[in-house]
């Protein structure tokens, strides 16, 4: 396990060889260039497939903040829309203006799908394709309760089942302490690397410091440590104790989230922000459309305005995926019958 | 010839190619502007999708080390085209992903560090459960070289690569953008067909299907997508092919950095080089390099192929913890630089 960590980290370093910087020539680091520069008239060729389907999307507000989009599912207003993000009062903003309150119906954590509901009627619910959706290549388009599309972009893609480390979810509040461990020390784990932080100062830790314990608790391989930071979560500060040239010195380390270190925050910096949870998913669709974290939760729609799904996250800097709507159905029904649980704390 | 003239043209070739007696809508490959209606986006849809269909065989990953990138290969003898930063040097044994998953070996050719272009030749034989459409067994699927000087501004143009490195199940990612212009000064191809690491090395399309460039680097924002152009390829194609060095930078630092250790760490200063006499020291780690942040061996590389004789540089090192600046000097050479 810690061999394959390793090797994902560095590929991940090729992501910075790719990134050689932009020349000062083409940067104008004051203002950002308008988006989808190419694709602004496809944009709008999309709005007779998108008047079909946009009176079936909402805009979800947590705490007054706006956090998703949302599917209607059924006239009497259940919405679906993206868990992770959900938390505290929830209101949904119709295409028409008007504000709903919402309640937290059940939560399938797998494919971070919730679903909602609020008290209306005459809806008009959105049906998902049944089939697996679109070819490799086809024109598709984020919808939002807007009449134009939210996005535009091509399948990258056909469905697939995720593997490695994005087949896992990953808690997307877990603390992590900004370091890299070296992968082939025998014992114990060894700081190859002290990763920049966004904010602040770092930690004291260095390079070459071996930890022996955090919060208290033996540290004697990398899977331990992982296993102690699953209790913590972003902002906790836990106690790091580390041998240092025969000597012991304890440090304490504030946990920083990983979009904030190595590649996160490199992908972040490079493209706009990405979904916080962006991985275990059971199926996907990539596609090239560029998406705000908070524009997930919607639909995603073909030329013929077929419902391909629901997007799910913003992965990368050159990816966004989609639950097909195929595997959305299944899950849509055990929600629809009340088979799980909202989304715990 | 206008658009339309030339448009309707290419319907009329259609139409005549396909034996079709009605006004077809197609979408021409050279087209440098948008869709005007919902009939020419499905023009361009089917294209892209038919274009995509032909070309993703020839596109493959390599790992090289413990790097990923991508590449595309050009020969029926499993010539593979690169960038420099993902192979390195040549000689360097590589793993070739194809485009079914299988993984045959090959060995990294010549580099051309300054273009960032490099090649690496398949040993293997094509797998022989491998199948590609129109491809005789025992031969590799192959991508034709196009003409980068022949791409106009805002032609469509279709990229894919192995991004975050080959994923089991997933097949090189299909990016959609257009061509926005040829840098001089970079030498490279800008597009809006976003990219990010792991897709090093792999293939740009034009809406024909023919090669064009192949990716090397990205700027800040997603528009800025850089290629290197299929035209420098061939400028040097047998010296790359025959594993030529090519493309040295101009200044020289002088300190040498651990190879074991994917940070550029400094192990060795070399007496009256620049590095000594700014005060480089072993063991620093470089962290920023002439007002870039500097992450890899390679990242200061490439920021060192373009530093000139005579330029005064800035640099930030780790330095037990804390982070120090330094200055550097580059010696001004016998001739003034012919650049900027």
């Amino acid at each position: 396990m810690t061999a394959r960590l390793t090797r994902l980290a560095l590929m991940t370093a090729t992501a910075f060889l790719c990134a050689a910087g932009p020349s000062p020539a083409q940067v104008t680091p004051t203002s950002s260039p308008v988006p989808d520069r190419g694709k602004r008239r496809v944009l709008s060729l999309f709005g007779d497939a998108v008047a079909a389907v946009n009176d079936g999307v909402v805009r979800v507000l947590s705490d007054n903040k706006e956090v998703a989009l949302g599917t209607v599912v059924t006239a009497d207003g259940n919405v679906l829309t993206k868990g992770s993000d959900l938390k505290g009062e929830l209101v949904c903003v119709l295409r028409d203006g008007t504000k709903h309150k919402a309640f937290h119906v059940g939560y399938h954590k797998e494919s971070d799908l919730a679903l909602i509901k609020i008290d209306a009627e005459g809806l008009k619910p959105i049906t998902f394709l049944g089939e697996d959706p679109a070819a490799l290549g086809n024109w598709v388009a984020a919808v939002g309760p807007t009449s134009d599309a939210v996005a535009v972009g091509v399948v990258s893609v056909k469905s697939r089942k995720l593997t490695g480390d994005q087949a896992f979810v990953e808690n997307a509040d877990r603390g992590y302490l900004g370091i890299v461990a070296k992968g082939d020390a025998k014992e114990g784990v060894v700081i190859d690397k002290v990763e920049d932080r966004p904010t602040g100062r770092k930690p004291g830790l260095r390079r070459g410091d071996q930890i022996v314990e955090i919060a208290g608790k033996p540290v004697s391989n990398y899977e331990s440590l992982k296993a102690i930071l699953d209790n913590y979560a972003v902002g906790d500060v836990v106690s790091v104790r580390v041998t240092r040239d025969d000597q012991e010195l304890s440090f304490k380390v504030p946990l920083v989230s990983a979009s904030d270190i190595g590649r996160g925050a490199m992908e972040t910096s490079l493209g706009g922000p990405l979904s916080r949870r962006r991985t275990g998913f059971p199926v996907v669709l990539q596609h090239d459309t560029v998406l705000r974290p908070t524009d997930c939760g919607g639909p995603l729609i073909d030329l013929d305005g077929k419902v391909l799904g629901v997007n799910i996250a913003r992965a990368g800097r050159v990816e966004t995926w989609t639950i097909p709507g195929n595997v959305v159905r299944p899950i849509l029904n055990d929600l629809l019958a009340g088979k799980y649980e909202p989304r715990k704390k | 010839m206008s658009r339309r003239l030339r448009l309707l043209v290419a319907v009329l070739a259609f139409a005549a190619s396909a034996g079709f007696a009605g006004a077809e809508v197609t979408w021409d490959a050279k087209r440098t502007s948008s869709p005007d209606t919902v009939a020419e986006l499905r023009a361009l849809e089917s294209k892209v999708k038919a274009v995509t269909e032909k070309v993703m065989p020839s596109t493959v990953g390599l790992l090289v080390g413990q790097g990923a990138g991508s590449g595309v290969i050009v020969s029926e003898s499993g010539l593979v085209l690169t960038a420099a930063h993902v192979i390195g040097k040549p000689g360097a044994p590589c793993e070739v992903v194809l485009s079914d998953g299988r993984r045959v070996s090959g060995k990294s050719l010549g580099v051309n560090a300054r273009l960032d272009s490099g090649m690496v030749q398949i040993t293997d034989k094509p797998p022989e459960k491998s199948r590609w459409p129109g491809v005789e067994p025992g031969k590799w699927p192959v991508a034709e070289l196009g003409k980068s000087a022949d791409l106009k501004k805002n032609q469509w143009v279709i990229s894919l690569g192995h991004h975050g490195g080959p994923r089991q199940g997933r097949t090189p990612p299909l990016r959609l953008g257009r061509f926005d212009y040829y840098s001089k000064s970079d030498m490279t191809l800008k597009t809006d067909c976003t990219l990010v690491g792991g897709d090093s090395g792999g293939p740009l399309f034009d809406l024909n299907g023919k090669l064009v460039g192949i990716h090397s680097k990205i700027g800040v924002f997603l528009e800025y997508n850089m290629h290197v152009p299929i035209d420098l390829f061939r400028t040097e194609w047998d010296e790359l092919a025959d594993g030529a060095v090519l493309g040295k930078p101009a200044v020289e630092l002088g300190a040498t950095l651990d190879s074991d250790k994917n940070v550029p760490t400094v192990i060795a200063v070399a007496d009256k080089s620049v590095a000594a006499a700014g005060k480089l020291a072993v063991g620093d780690v470089i962290v920023k390099f002439r007002g870039q942040g500097v992450l890899t061996r390679t990242d200061l590389k490439s920021l060192l192929l373009e530093c000139r004789p005579g330029e005064t540089v800035k640099m930030v090192v780790s330095r037990d913890d804390e982070e120090v600046k330094l200055t550097l000097t580059f010696p001004r050479a016998g001739r003034p630089s012919d650049d900027d």
